[in-house]
C-alpha cells in the first residue's frame, strides 16, 4: 500500500522535474534561434564582404548556362526539322527520272523520225530516176522530186541536230541532278554533324 | 582557277579509284595512262557519277559496251558464270564498278575538303560526253586503264570550279584497301 504522503511527494517531485525540463527546452530552442539569426548575419556579412563582381559574375554565368541550354534545345528542334530536306532530295530524284524517262521518249521520236526521213531520200531519189526516165514530159516531175530531196535533205540535218540536242539535254540533266543528290547528301552530313556537336553541348550543360 | 598542282592531285585520286576498281587481281595490276582524246573509242555507254562540294563538282565517266568481252571481264570480277550474267546484273556490276572508283576519290577528297559526297551512278548514250566540252569545265582528263588480264577501260574526269582551287595532296600510306568493304 502507497502512502497518502507518499504519493503527494511523488507527484511534486515529478512536476518539478517536468518544470525544469520545460525551462531546459525553451533555453535550448533560444539559443537556436540566436545561433540561426547569428548565422544569417554571418552569410549577409559574407555576401558584403564578398567581390561585388563575383556574385554578378555568378549570377550571369547561371542566367547565360540556362539560355544556352534552352538555345541548344531550340538548336536540335531546328536540326532534327531540317533532316526532313531528305524527302524534298526525294522528290528531285523522283522528278529527275521522269525528266529522265520523257527525254528517253523524245529519243525514240527523233529516231523514228530519222527513219522516216531516210525513206523519203530514198523515195526522191527513186522519183528523179523516174522524172529523168521520162524525160521531156517528165522535167516538170523533176523538179518536184528535187525539190522534195531538198526537204527530205533539210528534214534529216533537223533531226541529226535534234538527236545532239538531246544528247546535251541527257547531259546536263544528269549532271546537274547528280550535283543535287550530291549536295543534299552534303547538306544531311553537315547536318547530322551538327546534331551530334549540339547533343554533346547539351549534354554537358545538363551535366 | 584549278591550280596545276591541285589537277594533278585530281588526276592522281582518280587513278587510285580506277585501279581500285577496273578488276585487275591488284589495284597494282592495272595499269592506268593518261590519253590525249577518246574520239576512236568504240564503247557505246557510259557509267557518270558526281562528286560534289561547295567549291567544285566532279563528274566521273567510265566507257563501256554491253558485249561479250565485257560482261565476261565483270562475270570474272564478280566470280558469275558469264552465261548466268543477265543484263540486271551486268548494270548493276558496272554501276558498282562505277561506285568503289568514285568512292576512292570521294573519300581521298574529303581528306582534304571535309565536305564532299558522291552521287549515285546513271548510265547514259556514249554521244552525251560529245557535249561534255559545252559545260564549264576547269579540268578534263581522260585515261586508260589496262587490266592484267589484258581488258581496257576508258575514264574521263571532269572538274567543274566555282572559286580558285589549291591544294596539297598525297597518298597515304593507308590507302591499300581502297574499295574493299569493311565487316563488323
Amino acid at each position: 500500500m502507497v502512502d497518502a504522503d507518499d504519493a503527494k511527494a511523488e507527484a511534486q517531485r515529478l512536476l518539478e522535474e517536468l518544470n525544469a525540463l520545460q525551462q531546459e527546452r525553451r533555453e535550448l530552442r533560444g539559443s537556436s534561434e540566436s545561433e540561426r539569426v547569428e548565422m544569417q548575419a554571418q552569410m549577409v556579412r559574407l555576401q558584403q564582404d564578398a567581390h561585388p563582381g563575383a556574385l554578378e559574375q555568378l549570377e550571369r554565368s547561371q542566367r547565360a548556362g540556362a539560355t544556352a541550354l534552352d538555345n541548344s534545345k531550340a538548336l536540335s528542334g531546328e536540326i532534327v526539322a531540317l533532316l526532313d530536306l531528305v524527302k524534298t532530295f526525294e522528290r528531285w530524284h523522283a522528278d529527275m527520272n521522269e525528266l529522265v524517262i520523257h527525254n528517253r521518249a523524245m529519243h525514240e521520236k527523233n529516231d523514228e523520225f530519222a527513219s522516216i526521213v531516210k525513206y523519203m531520200i530514198i523515195v526522191t531519189l527513186n522519183a528523179s530516176i523516174e522524172a529523168a526516165r521520162a524525160g521531156a514530159s517528165g522535167r516538170g516531175f523533176a523538179v518536184v522530186a528535187d525539190e522534195m530531196r531538198n526537204l527530205a535533205a533539210r528534214a534529216e540535218s533537223l533531226s541529226e541536230g535534234y538527236r545532239n540536242s538531246l544528247h546535251q539535254n541527257d547531259l546536263i540533266t544528269t549532271t546537274t541532278f547528280q550535283d543535287l543528290q550530291a549536295g543534299g547528301k552534303m547538306i544531311i552530313g553537315s547536318l547530322t554533324g551538327l546534331n551530334l556537336i549540339n547533343n554533346k553541348i547539351k549534354d554537358e550543360l545538363t551535366s | 582557277m584549278i591550280s596545276n598542282r591541285a589537277q594533278s592531285s585530281f588526276d592522281q585520286m582518280l587513278t587510285l579509284g580506277i585501279k581500285a576498281s577496273m578488276g585487275g587481281s591488284t589495284p597494282e595490276n592495272c595499269e592506268v595512262e593518261v590519253v590525249a582524246n577518246l574520239k576512236d573509242i568504240r564503247e557505246t555507254n557510259v557509267v557518270m557519277l558526281t562528286v560534289a562540294s561547295f567549291l567544285f563538282r566532279i563528274s566521273v565517266l567510265i566507257y563501256f559496251s554491253s558485249d561479250d568481252a565485257t560482261r565476261g571481264h565483270f562475270a570474272r570480277v564478280n566470280n558469275v558464270d558469264p552465261l548466268e550474267m543477265n543484263d540486271q546484273a551486268f548494270f548493276d556490276a558496272i554501276r558498282e564498278c562505277g561506285n568503289i572508283c568514285c568512292g576512292t576519290l570521294n573519300r581521298e577528297l574529303a581528306r582534304v575538303y571535309p565536305h564532299v559526297a558522291m552521287s549515285t551512278p546513271n548510265i547514259i548514250e556514249r554521244e552525251c560526253v560529245n557535249h561534255l566540252e559545252s559545260l564549264n569545265v576547269g579540268h578534263l582528263q581522260h585515261f586508260r586503264a589496262t587490266t592484267d588480264s589484258d581488258k581496257s577501260f576508258y575514264v574521263t574526269l571532269c572538274v567543274r570550279d566555282y572559286a580558285d582551287i589549291d591544294f596539297e595532296w598525297a597518298v597515304a600510306e593507308d590507302t591499300t584497301a581502297a574499295g574493299e568493304m569493311e565487316f563488323f
